[in-house]
């Protein structure tokens, strides 16, 4: 597997100090979940962004290219360090603030947009390439999609946790 | 075809999972975790390893793709899930005939997958298959056990989420 398709660039440098930022975000964010708690946090922002990847990103479909190309490569995997901290960040927010059911919506609507506008960050950037007619514009549905169910799985945790 | 017996298979792996979990066999977070952990190994591993690799090649038609993607995603994790909480639950013989059925299942399902053109091999047969799947159940069975190790430590912070 090679490190780069092409040579080391801007979206290589710019990927590992996006990666530095977020994870220096999670280190500094107060820890309010439990270890197996957290680990599931993680596992779910890495699967559900796999689980994308290697089904919309790959042929027949091939509607986007991470990094430099279609290739596999030790920096398409750094990538999928961006996701564990946001989602983390997601899920903190939603328990500090206590969002309650009527403003939900919402609150899952604003994190959509700022997942949107770090999405065009990276776009820009060079990290996603949008092709076959994609564009970032369906990434709302994916973002909306994944962070309603990451807040249906927090919920059918949870009243297992004051059980056990 | 293909896509139906996967689609059954899959629906039957969730009703089993959703109807039929047994408490004492493990946890939601437990069972979210063993479920996650191996779609996320499964997802990569096609594409990041056998295809980066040039093992085998996926198809490119997409109603054997959709097909391929329940196979990938969806049936194989939730029943090797299954499976590792039907082991840790079981007698040493019992462990060993289960091991035993699910090399011959693995085998089966390679068949249809090649006869039904989900993929083909390139530097692959299905002995390496066998012993991909039997690498992929140790290594979630292990993981699965260090999971179930970890220590609940949740910060003390006032649940109020979901109330209305």
């Amino acid at each position: 597997m090679m490190l780069v398709e092409h040579k080391f660039g801007q979206n290589d440098y710019f990927v590992i100090c996006a990666v530095l930022v977020s994870w220096g975000i999670f280190f500094f964010l107060p820890k309010v979940f439990s270890n197996q708690l957290t680990i599931l946090i993680f596992l779910y922002s890495l699967t559900a962004a796999g689980l994308f990847d290697n089904s919309f990103g790959s042929e027949p479909f091939d509607f986007y290219d991470i990094m430099d190309g279609p290739a596999y490569t030790v920096m398409d995997i750094v990538v999928y360090f961006l996701y564990p901290p946001f989602s983390y960040l997601f899920l903190y927010i939603y328990k500090k603030f206590q969002i309650k059911d009527r403003y939900l919506v919402f609150f899952i609507l604003s994190f959509t947009a700022a997942a949107i506008g770090v999405e065009w960050v990276y776009h820009s950037m060079g990290v996603f390439h949008y092709k076959n007619g994609n564009s970032i514009i369906y990434s709302v549905c994916a973002y909306l999609f994944i962070q309603s169910l990451l807040i249906v799985f927090y919920r059918f945790l949870r009243p297992n946790e004051q059980v056990k | 075809m293909v896509f139906t017996f996967y689609f059954v298979l899959s629906w039957m792996m969730m009703g089993l999972f959703i109807f039929n979990r047994q408490e004492n066999r493990g946890s939601r977070k437990e069972l979210l975790f063993l479920v996650l952990l191996t779609c996320l190994i499964n997802t990569h591993t096609y594409l990041g390893l056998f295809e980066t690799f040039k093992w085998m090649k996926t198809t490119t038609t997409p109603k054997l793709y959709l097909a391929f993607l329940l196979f990938r995603s969806v049936f194989s994790p939730l029943f090797v899930s299954y499976l590792i909480m039907y082991i840790n639950n079981s007698t040493l013989i019992k462990q060993f005939l289960l091991l035993l059925l699910y090399c011959l299942i693995i085998l089966g399902i390679d068949k249809v997958n090649l006869s039904s053109e989900l993929y083909t091999f390139k530097k692959w047969n299905h002995i390496f298959t066998v012993i991909y799947y039997l690498l992929y159940l140790f290594f979630a069975m292990y993981a699965f056990n260090w999971f179930k190790g970890l220590q609940e430590q949740e910060v003390k912070c006032k649940d109020d989420v979901g109330r209305t």
